[in-house]
C-alpha cells in the first residue's frame, strides 16, 4: 500500500469507523435511558454524562473528516470573485490561520487535559477521568492541524470547491438528480 | 477592542474563512491582545459550549432526518397529501407545500426537504406548471422544514439564548402553518388562473389505502411531537427515539436500506453534525469573551439612543436578519448574533421565544433568497435548471414569506399561543 493510501487509511479510516460506531451507540445508550426509566423504573445515571462526552469526540473525529474534505462552513460567495493571483495569496494565509487557530487550541487543550489528569478529576455521575473527556478536544484540533497540513496542497489550489458546490455535491450523491 | 471585535471577524468572512476558525481566530487574538486572563479559558469555554445535554439533539434528528429521507418515508407522506388533496385544482402544488409540512416534522434539514420532497414531486410539478414555478416551489417550501420542529435553527438559538427547546419548537408551529397556508393560497390562484388541470380521482378508497401504506411514515411525527408534548421525553430524548424509529422502520419494516446504507446515514450524519457543532464550540469562546467585555450591553445602549419602540426595533432586526441570512448559513448567523441581539429584546421587553421564531423565519427565507439562497442552488444541482428561472419562480415564493414574517413579527400570539399550553 502506497505511503499517501496508508495516511488516508489513518486519518479518514479511524475517525469515519469511531464516529459511526459513536452514533450508533449514542443512539442505543438514550434509547436503553428512556426504556430503562418508563419501563423498568431504573435510568441509566451516567447516560446523559457519557452521551455528552461521547458527543465531545464525535464532533472533534468528524471535524478531522471535515478539514480533510474542506467542508467546513463558510461564506465564500464574495471570495470565489477575487481574481489570481490574489485568490491563491488569500488561500495561503486561511491556511496558515487555520494551523495557527489549531496549534493555539492544541497548545490550550493540552493545558486542561494535563491539568485534569494530575488532579485526577472524574465526571460525577460516571467517575470517568475528566482529562478522557477534554482530551477528546486535543485529538480533534491535532488531527485537524494534521489534516490541513498533509492537504495543503488542495487548500493553496482551493481544489475542494466552493461551499454551494459542496452542499450540491452532498445531496446529488444522496439522492441523485430529478431526470 | 470594539472595532476589532466588528471589524476583524468580518474581514476574515469575507475573504471565505471558515466561520469556526475565524471565531477562534478573533477569539485568540482578543485574548492575547486585550485581555488578562489564562489562555486556557479558550478550550473551557469551548468544552462548556458542547457540554449541553440539549445540544445532543442536533446530532439524533440529523441522523432521524437523513434516514428517513433516504428511505421511502418521504414518497409515502407524498402520497398521503395526494390522496387527500388530489382533487382539488393545484393538487400537485398543494401536496409539495402539505408533504414538506409533514415532512418538515421529521426532519430538521431545509436541502434534505428540498432533495427529499422534490424528487418525487419535481416531474409532475414541471410538466403541469412548468419550469420555473416547479423549481420556485420546490426551492421555498423547504424553509417550511425550517419552522416546523423539529428544527436544528430552533435548538440552536435555545442553546445560545438560554430558552426552553420545547417551547420554541411549539411556537415555530403556527408560523409553519402560516407560510404553509399562504403558499397554498398562491398554488391554487396560479393554478386557477392558468386553468392548470392537475387534479386525479380522490376517494375515500385511495385514501384508506394510502393511509394504510403511509401509516408507518406518519406515526414518525406524531411519536416526536407526540412525545414531547405528552410529556413522555424531552426533546433530545425524541430525537434520539426518532433515530430508533427511523431505523426500525427504513430497515426492517420498508426494508429500504441495506446495513452498509446504515451505516453511511450514520457516518454522513456525523459529517453535518461536527460542521455544525464545531461552530457551536467556537462561538461558545467567541461570545464569552464578547460577555465578559461587555459588547452585548453596548449594543443595547447604542440600540437605545437610535430606536424607542419595540416595533422599530423588530423592523430594523427583520431588515438586517434578512440580509445576514442571504449570506450566512442559519446556523451559523444564530450562533454569532443570538449573544448580540438576546440582551436588546430584552432591553425592549420582546418575549425571546417570539423572537427565536422571528429569527428562524428570517434565516429560513434567506435559504431560497435569490441571488444567494442555498435551496436554489441545491434545487439546480437537483434539476439541471438554468439558475435565472429559478430565480424567477422563486420570487412569489420570497414575497409570500416576506407577508408571513410581517405577520409574524407584528402578531406575537401567532408564535405564543401554543406556548401557553405547555
Amino acid at each position: 500500500m502506497p505511503p499517501s493510501q496508508r495516511i488516508e487509511r489513518f486519518i479518514v479510516g479511524i475517525p469515519q469507523l469511531l464516529v459511526g460506531t459513536a452514533i450508533f451507540v449514542s443512539i442505543g445508550i438514550n434509547f436503553a435511558n428512556i426504556v430503562g426509566r418508563y419501563l423498568f423504573d431504573a435510568p441509566i445515571l451516567w447516560a446523559e454524562e457519557i452521551l455528552d462526552y461521547l458527543m465531545v469526540w464525535s464532533v472533534f473525529l468528524a471535524a478531522v473528516l471535515v478539514t480533510w474534505q474542506g467542508r467546513h462552513i463558510k461564506m465564500d460567495l464574495v471570495s470565489v470573485l477575487i481574481p489570481s493571483p490574489f485568490r491563491e495569496i488569500v488561500s495561503a494565509v486561511t491556511v496558515a490561520v487555520f494551523a495557527a487557530v489549531c496549534a493555539f487550541m492544541v497548545a490550550q487543550s493540552w493545558t486542561v487535559t494535563h491539568l485534569a489528569w494530575t488532579l485526577d478529576q472524574r465526571s460525577v455521575a460516571a467517575e470517568i477521568p475528566m482529562a478522557f473527556a477534554h482530551a477528546g478536544v486535543l485529538l480533534g484540533f491535532a488531527g485537524m492541524l494534521l489534516a490541513v497540513l498533509l492537504r495543503l496542497r488542495q487548500y493553496l489550489k482551493n481544489a475542494f470547491g466552493s461551499e454551494t458546490e459542496a452542499v450540491q455535491k452532498q445531496v446529488t450523491e444522496t439522492f441523485g438528480t430529478f431526470d | 477592542m470594539s472595532w476589532f471585535v466588528i471589524l476583524f471577524p468580518l474581514a476574515l468572512l469575507l475573504l471565505g474563512f471558515p466561520i469556526f476558525v475565524i471565531l477562534l481566530a478573533a477569539s485568540a487574538c482578543l485574548l492575547m491582545l486585550f485581555m488578562h486572563v489564562p489562555l486556557a479559558v479558550a478550550h473551557q469555554a469551548l468544552f462548556g459550549a458542547l457540554d449541553k445535554f440539549s445540544l445532543l439533539a442536533v446530532p439524533f434528528f440529523l441522523f432521524a432526518g437523513e434516514i428517513m429521507g433516504v428511505g421511502g418515508m418521504s414518497k409515502r407522506i407524498l402520497d398521503w397529501c395526494l390522496s387527500i388533496i388530489g382533487g382539488v385544482r393545484g393538487a400537485q402544488g398543494l401536496t409539495t407545500i402539505g408533504a414538506s409540512t409533514v415532512f418538515g416534522a421529521i426532519s430538521g434539514s431545509a436541502p434534505a426537504t428540498v432533495a427529499a420532497i422534490g424528487r418525487f414531486t419535481y416531474p409532475t410539478l414541471r410538466d403541469a406548471y412548468g419550469l420555473k414555478f416547479a423549481t420556485g416551489i420546490i426551492s421555498a417550501t423547504g424553509a417550511i422544514d425550517i419552522m416546523i420542529p423539529p428544527s436544528i435553527s430552533m435548538i440552536l438559538y435555545g442553546a445560545a439564548a438560554e430558552q426552553s427547546v420545547a417551547r420554541l419548537f411549539i411556537a415555530g408551529v403556527l408560523p409553519g402553518l402560516l407560510l404553509a397556508l399562504l403558499n397554498a393560497i398562491y398554488v391554487v390562484y396560479y393554478a386557477r388562473s392558468r386553468g392548470i388541470r392537475d387534479t386525479q380521482a380522490v376517494g375515500w378508497r385511495s385514501f384508506f389505502t394510502a393511509t394504510r401504506r403511509g401509516a408507518w411514515s406518519l406515526g414518525a411525527p406524531a411519536v416526536i411531537l407526540g412525545g414531547i408534548y405528552g410529556g413522555i421525553f424531552s426533546p433530545t430524548e425524541a430525537a434520539g427515539i426518532a433515530c430508533v424509529y427511523g431505523i426500525l422502520v427504513t430497515k426492517f419494516i420498508y426494508r429500504d436500506l441495506t446495513w452498509k446504507g446504515l451505516w453511511s446515514v450514520g457516518v454522513n450524519s456525523m459529517y453535518v453534525t461536527a460542521q455544525i457543532m464545531i461552530i457551536v464550540a467556537s462561538a461558545g469562546v467567541f461570545s464569552w469573551i464578547l460577555t465578559v467585555n461587555g459588547v452585548p450591553q453596548a449594543a443595547v445602549q447604542m440600540v437605545q439612543g437610535l430606536a424607542e419602540h419595540p416595533w422599530t426595533v423588530l423592523m430594523v432586526m427583520n431588515v438586517f436578519l434578512l440580509v445576514v441570512g442571504c449570506f450566512i448559513d442559519p446556523a451559523s448567523a444564530i450562533l454569532i448574533l443570538t449573544p448580540l441581539l438576546v440582551p436588546i429584546c430584552k432591553a425592549y421587553n420582546i418575549d425571546l421565544i417570539h423572537f427565536g421564531v422571528i429569527m428562524a423565519l428570517n434565516l429560513a427565507i434567506g435559504m431560497f433568497h435569490p441571488p444567494f439562497g442555498l435551496n436554489i442552488f441545491v434545487v439546480q444541482a437537483l434539476t439541471r435548471a438554468p439558475v435565472a428561472a429559478i430565480y424567477l419562480g422563486v420570487i412569489p415564493f420570497v414575497l409570500l414569506a416576506l407577508v408571513a414574517l410581517v405577520i409574524v413579527t407584528y402578531v406575537p400570539w401567532i408564535s405564543l399561543f401554543l406556548t401557553s399550553f405547555i
